[in-house]
């Protein structure tokens, strides 16, 4: 299949979910409220959010970093969660609707209809990004630095495209088993806390040197310890200490994501032909 | 060459507990130009019969060739000459989106050309008369709006074959026409090969050329609607009863002792009866009716599509039932 009609096939997808967002305004207001709540709940913990000095002293940063360090955490959540649900968003939908055999009665990539919702929830996501994105950068002191502007974004575009294809797998898991939706929602909370969304990877050092060092070799190999850890690099600047040296970081990151993306793809065509054998949840 | 062409078609479902067989060796030809209809009860194996012949589902063993290619090895290019019009697809829509841009959106997973798409639009709106149905959202259409886009769906990208699993389930019998009629004057107009299922019977009487009954994952009959009723030998005489006359059991004795009548059934207001002579039987009845002053409304049918059907599918499911 050619490379035109293939990207056809994604640009129409994201069309049509452009369009059902613009029209459906009690999903927009959700996103906002969702926002809200977020940044609120942020400013409100904040204050009374607690890191041993150990912990401190392991990142680089003082008591008062910790309202900008959730937020970091926050914006490139939004960007991940956004490829890690929008392909299972779409399978469900598409389940619950009917379409699904429609779509996959038709000769396109499947490959390219599920990364057509991440990329149309990303560009929805950008309207409330940036105020979010606008707020982390006033605080940190960094809103006029072209520099750290410029990397901050590449951060959270890498981050939503090295979460794309975890998205994939748990889209393939909605084919294949009705009740996706929990396994991926526990997986994704532990996302959040074991890869240093809200709390430093770092940290499980203090807590047990052990555990500390398990955990730190256990989240060197996924996507989403990387996408938090540059972020607050380029937020902090250089008093914030990294996992690894930041080149290094860029290169496994990048190692992943083109990785993560050729396993989806092989295991979509597998998914799709367990699936047409057992008649699952698409059947 | 054949449309559809299977053999020995098996299909076992697996799960932890239990496995069913829901296709047993299913043997099936479709000519070209064909509208061609597939019958039996519910879990006959019909929707996973079509299922297989439009590559969402695998088979367990067997052959089937759709416009000649082979389901397996080549079902990419299959999907590019199929349509496919699934069961309860009246919502498998976008709600959000038109009908027009719900078929804009899959003309491009078609990869159809605007022009093609441009024109194909303009024949749909030859056929359907109700042209709002394409600007307005889908979540603003009756259901049976809401089926035609998904029948025109089917059709969209000018498939050889098309298979559509009982296109107007769930509708009222206006819009169910409507759809009928569409496709009807559609495939009729492209000379289309079409493969449809559907549980009412004056649908596939109406639409198809030949049909199949399938039971228990078999095809058990296939002939001309024609054909098939004219092989079951029926020919009943039905009474309606006015609400002021009642059928005394003198009367009703009168008339099962006719050599001409077979048996006597008071169903529902209704005297029905199987007649061997139906003409002679007519005016035997008609003078018993005069002797006990009863004037009925009085019908005569020979065999329907129903009767067929019950023919090769009632005793077992009455006894599953």
């Amino acid at each position: 299949m050619s490379i035109q009609y293939n990207s056809r096939v994604i640009y129409k997808g994201v069309w049509r979910d452009l369009k059902t967002y613009v029209r459906y305004r009690a999903f927009f207001m959700g996103m906002f409220l969702e926002i809200i709540s977020l940044t609120l709940g942020f400013a409100i913990i904040g204050g009374a959010y607690y890191f041993s000095p150990e912990v401190l002293a392991l990142i680089g940063l003082s008591e008062n970093d910790l309202f900008i360090f959730m937020m970091t955490g926050a914006i490139v959540q939004m960007f991940s969660s956004i490829a890690t649900w929008a392909p299972l968003n779409r399978i469900e939908e598409d389940i619950h609707y009917g379409t699904l055999e429609a779509v996959f009665v038709t000769p396109s990539t499947r490959l390219g209809y599920l990364l057509s919702s991440s990329i149309a929830r990303s560009i929805i996501s950008l309207i409330f990004f940036i105020p979010l994105y606008i707020l982390t950068l006033w605080l940190a002191g960094v809103l006029t630095n072209l520099t750290v502007i410029g990397f901050t974004l590449m951060v959270a575009l890498i981050a939503m495209i090295s979460n794309v294809a975890v998205g994939l797998y748990f889209g393939m898991l909605a084919i294949l088993y009705r009740q996706a939706r929990i396994f991926v929602s526990m997986t994704h909370q532990l996302i959040q806390f074991l890869f240093g969304a809200f709390l430093p990877v770092q940290g499980f050092m203090v807590l047990n040197k052990g555990f500390g060092t398990a955990m730190k070799y256990i989240t060197l190999a996924f996507p989403f310890t990387y996408n938090f850890d540059l972020m607050r690099h380029f937020i902090f600047g250089d008093k914030y200490i990294t996992l690894l040296p930041i080149w290094q970081e860029f290169v496994i990151l990048s190692v992943c994501t083109v990785l993560y993306l050729i396993i989806a793809r092989v295991l979509l065509i597998a998914v799709e032909k367990k699936a047409k054998k057992q008649g699952l949840a698409i059947l | 060459m054949y449309a559809l062409e299977a053999k020995g078609v098996k299909k076992t479902y697996k799960s932890r507990k239990k496995e069913t067989e829901a296709l047993k060796g299913l043997n099936l030809q479709v000519k070209e130009g064909e509208i061609f209809g597939i019958l039996g009860p519910n879990g006959a194996g019909k929707t996973t019969f079509i299922k297989i012949c439009s590559t969402l589902l695998g088979k367990t063993d067997g052959e089937v060739k759709v416009l000649g290619l082979d389901v397996v090895k080549e079902e990419k290019e299959i999907r590019k000459r199929i349509g496919y019009i699934g069961q309860d697809s009246e919502r498998s829509t976008y709600a959000r989106l038109t009908g027009k841009e719900n078929l804009e959106f899959f003309a491009a997973l078609y990869n159809m050309s605007k022009d093609d798409f441009a024109k194909q639009l303009e024949e749909f709106k030859k056929t359907y008369d109700n042209h709002e149905i394409f600007d307005k959202e889908v979540m603003r259409l009756s259901g049976g709006q809401k089926q035609a886009i998904v029948v025109m769906r089917g059709f969209l990208h000018n498939p050889d074959l098309v298979f559509a699993d009982e296109i107007s389930k769930g509708l009222d019998p206006i819009a169910a026409k409507k759809i009928r009629s569409f496709v009807k004057d559609y495939a009729k107009k492209k000379g289309k090969t079409i493969i449809m299922t559907s549980q009412i019977m004056s649908e596939i009487e109406e639409l198809c050329d030949r049909v199949a009954i399938i039971f228990e994952g078999k095809v058990v009959a296939v002939d001309t609607p024609q054909n098939l009723m004219d092989d079951v030998n029926i020919q009943l005489l039905e009474l309606r009863l006015r609400s002021t006359e009642t059928a005394t059991p003198e009367f009703l004795q009168e008339i099962a002792t006719l050599d001409s009548v077979k048996e006597v059934k008071q169903e529902n207001g209704y005297l029905r009866m199987p007649v061997s002579d139906s003409s002679q039987a007519f005016e035997s009845v008609m003078e018993i009716c005069r002797k006990y002053n009863i004037n009925p409304v009085i019908s005569y049918r020979t065999a329907t599509l129903e009767d067929v059907f019950l023919k090769y599918c009632d005793k077992k499911v009455d006894l599953e039932a």
